[in-house]
């Protein structure tokens, strides 16, 4: 990883290095690890000179290296865009387009080879949209519409303080083919409207539709066509450029800005240049261009000194730490870390510590050190909601000279904007955005809330989760307290701090987040940006335009109706269900969707739109053999008559995604298999996102006659494959047993050949494949691909079966909607689940299971079950919820109890359910997971019994004890007993007095033997008792001593104190429950008397 | 009685003794006296060895500047891969397939930091014997920062257990040193438990040696011998073992020791696996388990660690927990060699808190050795070793690995006025 450690690896005299588990590999101690990255290079104790947004040279380190001298006449340009925009600009002369301002003038922004930063005006490219040309209008009306479209136009800007004096540029009569629905081949004559800037698109079709623009032609039921596609999308769909994509400016026609050209350069970019928007080269990232620049990602993280109780505000709170790690792409480790702190700051070995007495000085050398560093991607954990606003929000407020020029565009300022994004994969969400002309934002916390599914998304919870590590957690109240103390506390926030910028870099790695989202921008053509900020359906539009352009069609513009049309959804076959001792086969179509799409040629331009059937056999003459009838009853025409647009685009990326696959079986090279292993994904899931586009009703395009039809075909083959197989493999036919298909979905069938072994399962299986495959239309594949056994399935889409895809070793166990991720649940309900599978699965033991489920429910109500193991965490997203609602309820009692420690909104709030008494509502019983602990309030296992465990349990449980399942699990013997804690709070605690009672017996003391610790029937027992007291004791001292020692290692140093409040930590409330049970259990052996001889 | 040569005692172990206990505290603080005591003693000693011209300096006055030569005083933390951690064992992933415990988890990858009061730093260099290092040692080093982070490390300094009292010889005398007795087995081996009670008493024709047989210690484990199995759940553990058989065992062993105590004194300390406490140091057994053996003043039940003087030899000693740690996360190979370590380190335990359960003090570090031992010894190992270790200062200790008495039938002897120590066994088995 690092190069100490490969230094020490060297060491081990050839040894041969035992095979270590990757993911336990790397917990070493952080600030061993940070001295660890100090190479050779000369530490940089130069200080930031020099004011100002201008670029500062101060430093090696920070700065790229300087660019080659280049000559445009002969040198060719060539760089890997990584942002494209557009602004409002002059033209220039000697380009094209307009040639009176303003223009909209292209901005791209990459990087070399040689790791210099570009930014590449490209000039002449126009806006435009189509519509329908009515049957009067002739080429010789074009002149006259673009004069008055044009007036009108200009009429219509409110103040046109851009003193804009063209607005439509040209009119044309084009022939082209509407995208949707067949209609021959016979082209029909659109209008092509060019205008000069993006924002008159909108404005020049809704005039046309709303006013009359040439008395003798009304435009008003002419449809419109792509009047609603972004200026940036239209750019990259014309000239060819996909996202993160090669771009080439060949000699002799790019012009390149100095410090006296004209125009002057603009951006703080190394290179910056101008060529016109048909002059340059966009190459597809294949073969030698799919190579990767070395782009530099910088990680950061902010530490605010809040006050007690309330979160912090950019007004109020003084941001006291900002640590960054820089990584250029490809390379392990970061080239530079530091951390810029308020107030003196001890030094750390392997980073810089860059120490300001005032807050503005800090800020303002911290922005300047971002322009020089010059980063190309910005990420962190959650910096575009907190730390990026948080920033630029407390240097507007301490009126920080220059901070907000973050940005690669030397006048333009970075500024918060909210944003809502509406997708059906995440939801709505409210997210504040901040320009940063030619830098990417890449929040590391947006990509795990799109692509991972977790119980918690803390950055705790996350790096426990991926890299198998606990992170030291110091509430925001102690972070005040360490800013305060001396140089040696603040050091310490600083690792703390430097740790936070760090994991994000880790985790990115780990995830191969970047490589995959530059390859999905690659293989989409949509920007990397894009992808982290918009839906799926832009990634389906862009490759459809792209491939409309090619054929001649266009895409109407659709606005979306609240239609609540329904088309059926996929099917699924009843299932049988049960336990299944025997191999299951499973039967699987390979990209089921996408292959119906290709073998029936759905797509919109072979849609025969409803009732137009009879015209085109009139007109075109349209066979009706040449048409296909779907099972949901739509006509589609066969590739004979017109190969489809979506097909074809399902077939470059499945073939792309075969090549990406073959290419990586050869490839040797650990990152350049990253990048292929990140195509092929990328590939797979937008192949798969086609069907989605169709079918979505708020789309661009939704057209539910393919997305219908294609589940209808799904449906049939799947019944289809039910019966061949159960046709086929009977005993009649000379087979083992009837084979019985015991369940379906989507695109899988489950076949039980009732035969024993793996082996003939595997080869019956593939056979039955093969067999099916037969019937279908090329290229749709049944797939052999796996076997579960044993396989328990519990109803529709709930199953769980240990996976095989050769007989030797299972590859893992596989569970299908299954309480094992569920957020609103307690880690118990997950971790029962998980064992119970495992026995039933893995050790096929169902008994064992049974038993194990029965220990744990008598665990839970003998209260032996471990608090962390009953916490449920819920985000405090806002306290006026219409319901009550337990968390918010806690969040209040807190607030009273104590207003330092309170949740604040935003804050997840954990609890748990505690006992009350009876017809208590569920919201009042919730308390804080510490306060039950240093209360003895006793939990209501009743609730986690009946509303958490029995569900899940009895779900897995019933097709193995049927019926009797839940008075066997629920209602057993080993739910007779039951431990009631006596509470020190609340109820009638006030009113109790504590006698002493006898540590044998439980009697209470007679007279005289008050002081004593056993009663005078159990003295003699006196020995045995004390063995027991001090036995009880034992447990605890050593749970003590190996959990507070563990926090003492991850905190990564023994000297100090553990202040970490790391809730998600599982170890977080055991630590602090056996401090108090081995207090209580001391008292007891102390009763007895000290050990005196 | 038998007649035997008197000899004087006193029991040195009051700061092991606890009497108030606080959980509430956290092991820094162990950690924090164990340092500055050390750098106290070791201060003196480093500027000695290595002149006055090498400066001791702070990790933090280096300022990470590169090629600065100085003496570093700091506890050492060694970062181990496998190290045993509660945090792997409950991680939800692998509940339900632990990885056994690994015997030994020392590895040519395990890292060297060397931490002072604010600072760490890696250690490398050919000195630094990365595999025999234990975190919790507290050493001196000389050696140079290099541009990579780490301090470079020319040689190496111990406290090497303070100065000694000289010891006077007298007459012959004889320390018998026992462990493993292990009651809850016993029942294989009573006739070597018979032997050894005639030859205490010496009425196995070793009358004379008999009467040289000053003082009786037995190191550990008298009770049970090994661990008891965990058996592994959602919870932190469940403490109710099956506690009749070792309420017998304790019963059985009270008349032992009242029987053995009728011919010399003796002292009885808990080990690892006794119904006493877990942590270090481990409090006496309570008076009410031996209630026979308790009426007799020559019988008592002391700590572990445990510290004695008898005429003028000082006898440290410990049941053992403190090597067999040594021995899972380091690479040495035998008992002996770990206990020479703790005596060159100058600290009983100093894998204690880290891996070894120790009570978290927060006013003093009991462990240290403030005075260097005549007779060092640890309870239950594998086999009986002995060395006498001398220093370049002329101190001289017996080390005495004292073997378990379950498995080997045997007990070790050391005669306090030469400081040697030899093997007596009592097996009965024919060969």
């Amino acid at each position: 990883m690092m190069d100490a450690k490969r230094k020490f690896n060297s060491n081990t005299n050839g040894q041969a290095k035992k095979p270590r588990n990757p993911d336990e590999d790397e917990e070493m101690d952080f600030e061993a690890e940070l001295a660890a990255f100090e190479n050779s290079e000369e530490l940089d104790q130069t200080l930031l000179l020099g004011e100002g947004p201008e670029n500062q040279q101060t430093s090696e380190r920070w700065s790229r290296p300087p660019p080659p001298k280049l000559d445009p006449r002969t040198d060719n340009l060539e760089f890997q865009q990584l942002d494209v925009e557009n602004y409002m600009g002059q033209p220039l002369p000697g380009m094209p387009g307009a040639q009176l301002g303003p223009v909209p003038v292209v901005r791209m922004f990459g990087v070399t080879m040689q790791g210099n930063s570009v930014c590449c005006h490209v000039h002449g490219f126009c806006p435009y949209f189509y519509i329908e040309a009515p049957t009067k209008f002739e080429e010789y009306h074009c002149e006259k519409l673009q004069k008055s479209l044009d007036q009108k136009t200009i009429a219509d800007i409110r103040n046109n303080k851009d003193n804009v004096q063209e607005a439509v540029l040209m009119v044309e009569l084009v022939e082209k083919l509407s995208i949707h629905g067949y209609n021959g081949d016979q082209k029909q004559r659109y209008i092509k409207i060019t205008v000069t800037l993006p924002r008159f698109v909108a404005a020049a079709s809704r005039l046309l539709k709303k006013e009359v623009i040439m008395a003798e032609i009304d435009f008003q039921d002419c449809r419109a066509f792509e009047n609603n596609i972004d200026f940036d999308i239209r750019f990259m769909v014309d000239t060819g450029v996909v996202g993160c994509n090669w771009i080439e400016l060949p000699q002799g026609h790019w012009r390149l800005r100095s410090g006296n050209s004209k125009p002057l350069p603009e951006s703080r970019c190394q290179i910056e240049v101008d060529v016109a928007f048909d002059r340059f080269i966009s190459h597809e990232p294949e073969g030698e261009w799919s190579k990767v620049a070395p782009f530099r990602i910088l990680s950061f993280d902010i530490e605010c000194a809040g006050r007690k109780g309330i979160f912090p505000e950019a007004k109020m709170d003084p941001v006291i730490q900002i640590a960054n790690m820089v990584i250029r792409q490809g390379e392990p480790e970061p080239f530079i870390r530091n951390v810029f702190t308020l107030n003196v700051c001890a030094p750390i070995i392997g980073s810089q510590v860059l120490c300001h007495d005032k807050e503005t000085q800090m800020l303002d050398k911290w922005s300047a050190f971002v322009r020089e560093v010059d980063p190309d991607i910005l990420t962190g954990y959650n910096i575009n909601n907190f730390d990026i606003p948080y920033l630029i929000n407390r240097a507007a407020h301490l009126k920080v000279k220059n901070f907000e020029y973050l940005g690669r565009i030397k006048n333009i300022r970075s500024v918060i904007k909210e944003q809502v994004l509406q997708s059906k994969q995440m939801g709505r969400r409210e997210n504040q955005y901040v320009n940063f002309e030619g830098r990417v934002p890449f929040d590391l916390l947006f990509v795990l809330l799109r692509e991972y599914k977790l119980r918690s998304y803390t950055l705790n919870a996350v790096s426990y989760h991926f890299l198998q590590e606990q992170k030291e957690d110091v509430h925001h109240s102690i972070i005040t307290d360490l800013q305060n103390g001396d140089e040696q506390t603040r050091r310490r926030l600083a690792m703390y701090c430097l740790k936070d910028a760090y994991l994000p870099l880790r985790l990115l790695e780990k995830l191969m987040a970047i490589v995959n989202y530059m390859e999905m921008a690659r293989v989409t053509g949509v920007s990397l940006e894009c992808l982290l900020t918009r839906g799926q359906q832009i990634k389906v539009l862009s490759q459809l335009l792209r491939k409309a352009k090619t054929k001649g069609y266009i895409m109407p513009s659709y606005t979306p109706q609240g239609s609540d049309e329904q088309y059926e959804g996929a099917t699924v076959i009843e299932p049988k269900r049960g336990y299944y001792a025997d191999p299951i086969s499973t039967l699987d179509f390979a990209s089921l969707y996408p292959s119906i799409m290709m073998a029936h040629n759905l797509c919109y331009t072979t849609l025969v739109l409803g009732g137009s059937r009879e015209k085109l056999r009139e007109k075109d003459g349209l066979q009706d053999e040449q048409v296909v009838r779907t099972p949901a009853n739509n006509y589609f025409v066969k590739s004979e008559v017109r190969r489809g647009l979506l097909p074809e685009i399902l077939e470059s990326l499945l073939a792309a995604r075969k090549r990406a696959k073959n290419d990586l079986k050869v490839e040797t090279d650990p990152f350049k298999r990253k990048v292929l292993d990140g195509r092929q994904l990328a590939l797979k899931i937008s192949a798969n996102s086609v069907y989605g586009f169709t079918g979505a009703q708020v789309g661009k395009l939704p057209c539910l006659e393919i997305s219908g039809s294609v589940t209808a075909y799904g449906r049939t083959m799947i019944e289809l494959t039910k019966n061949e197989v159960e046709s086929h493999y009977t005993r009649e036919n000379g087979y083992e047993n009837d084979a019985v298909v015991i369940y379906g979905d989507t695109d899988s069938v489950m076949v039980n050949f009732g035969v024993k072994t793996l082996e003939r399962s595997m080869e019956l299986g593939r056979e039955a494949a093969e067999l099916v495959s037969a019937k279908f239309v090329h290229p749709i594949k049944l797939e052999f691909e796996k076997v579960y056994y044993p396989y328990l399935l519990i109803n529709k889409k709930r199953y769980a079966g240990l996976y095989f895809t050769r007989p030797e070793a299972y590859d893992k166990m596989d569970c299908k909607g299954i309480e094992t991720v569920r957020r609103d649940n307690s880690p118990l309900v997950a971790n029962l689940m998980n064992s119970c599978l495992q026995k039933l699965l893995i050790e096929r033991d169902p008994d064992g299971a049974v038993t194990y489920a029965k220990q744990v429910i008598a665990d839970l109500l003998c209260n032996r079950i471990d608090i962390s193991q009953l916490v449920i965490t819920k985000e405090l997203a806002k306290t006026d919820y219409a319901a009550k609602q337990a968390h918010v309820e806690l969040a209040a009692k807190i607030k009273k109890r104590d207003p330092g420690t309170a949740p604040k909104l935003g804050d997840r709030v954990p609890y748990v359910i505690c006992a009350a008494a009876k017809n208590t509502p569920a919201y009042a019983k919730a308390e804080d997971p510490l306060y039950v602990l240093e209360n003895s309030v006793p939990i209501d296992a009743t609730y986690y019994l009946e509303q958490q465990l029995s569900k899940p349990l009895l779900r897995i449980f019933e097709p193995i004890l049927g019926e009797k399942a839940e008075s066997i699990l629920l209602k057993g013997e080993h739910t007779r007993t039951r431990t009631v804690v006596t509470s020190k709070v609340g109820g009638l605690a006030g009113f109790m007095t504590k006698k002493s009672a006898c540590l044998g017996c439980k009697t209470l003391m007679p007279k005289g033997y008050e002081k004593a610790c056993l009663c005078p029937h159990c003295e003699p027992r006196m020995s045995e008792l004390y063995q027991k007291e001090v036995g009880a004791k034992r447990g605890l001292e050593e749970t003590f001593a190996r959990l507070w020692t563990e926090c003492q290692r991850c905190q990564g140093s023994l000297h100090e104190e553990v202040i970490c409040s790391n809730r998600d930590c599982p170890i977080f409330y055991m630590r602090q429950k056996v401090r108090m049970e081995l207090d209580t259990q001391e008292k007891r052996v102390l009763r007895f008397g000290l050990a005196e001889w | 009685m038998t007649l035997r040569f008197e000899s004087s005692y006193e029991n040195l172990s009051s700061q092991y003794l606890l009497k108030e206990y606080n959980y509430q505290k956290q092991f820094c603080h162990l950690y924090a006296h164990r340092l500055a005591e050390m750098t106290r003693l070791l201060t003196p000693l480093a500027q000695k060895k290595w002149g006055k011209t090498e400066p001791i300096k702070k990790l933090c006055e280096l300022r990470g500047e590169q090629d600065v030569h100085c003496i570093l005083i700091g506890t050492i933390y060694k970062h181990q891969a496998h190290k045993p951690s509660i945090l792997r064992d409950i991680s939800e992933e692998n509940q339900l397939a632990p990885q056994p415990p690994r015997q030994n988890y020392s590895e040519p990858e395990d890292k060297v930091i060397l931490e002072d009061e604010l600072q760490r730093v890696r250690l490398q260099g050919k000195m630094l014997q990365t595999q025999l290092m234990a975190t919790g040692i507290v050493c001196a080093v000389l050696g140079g920062t290099d541009n990579e982070g780490f301090f470079n490390v020319d040689d190496v300094m111990y406290y090497e257990s303070g100065p000694q009292k000289p010891l006077s010889t007298i007459r012959n005398r004889l320390l018998v040193l026992v462990s493993g007795l292990d009651q809850l087995q016993a029942h294989t081996y009573v006739e070597a438990l018979n032997l050894f009670q005639y030859w205490l008493s010496g009425s196995l024709g070793n009358g004379k040696d008999a009467k040289s047989l000053v003082r009786l210690i037995i190191a550990g484990n008298s009770v049970r011998g090994s661990a008891v199995a965990h058996v592994p759940t959602l919870q932190v553990a469940r403490s109710q073992a099956n506690a009749n058989d070792t309420v017998q065992a304790v019963t059985q062993l009270d008349s032992w020791f009242a029987s053995w105590a009728q011919c010399l004194p003796i002292d009885v300390m808990p080990g690892a696996y006794d119904p006493a406490n877990f942590m270090l140091p481990q409090q006496p057994f309570h008076k009410c388990m031996f209630p026979q053996a308790a009426q007799l003043t020559s019988f008592q039940a002391v700590t572990n660690p445990y510290n004695c003087r008898l005429d003028d030899a000082l006898i440290v000693g410990t049941a053992g927990q403190n090597v067999a740690d040594l021995l899972r996360s380091t690479s040495m190979e035998s008992s002996l060699e770990a206990l020479r370590c703790t005596l060159t380190w100058g600290h009983v335990a100093p894998t204690a808190p880290d891996t070894l359960a120790c009570y978290p003090y927060i006013e003093n570090d009991p462990f240290i050795m403030r005075e260097c031992p005549h007779v060092y010894f640890a309870g239950n190992c594998e086999a009986f070793e002995t060395a006498l270790h001398v220093t370049s200062e002329g101190k001289r200790t017996c080390l005495v690995c004292v073997p378990n008495f379950g498995k080997t039938k045997s007990v070790a002897v050391v005669d306090l006025d030469t400081l040697s120590c030899r093997q007596i066994s009592f097996s009965v088995e024919s060969e």
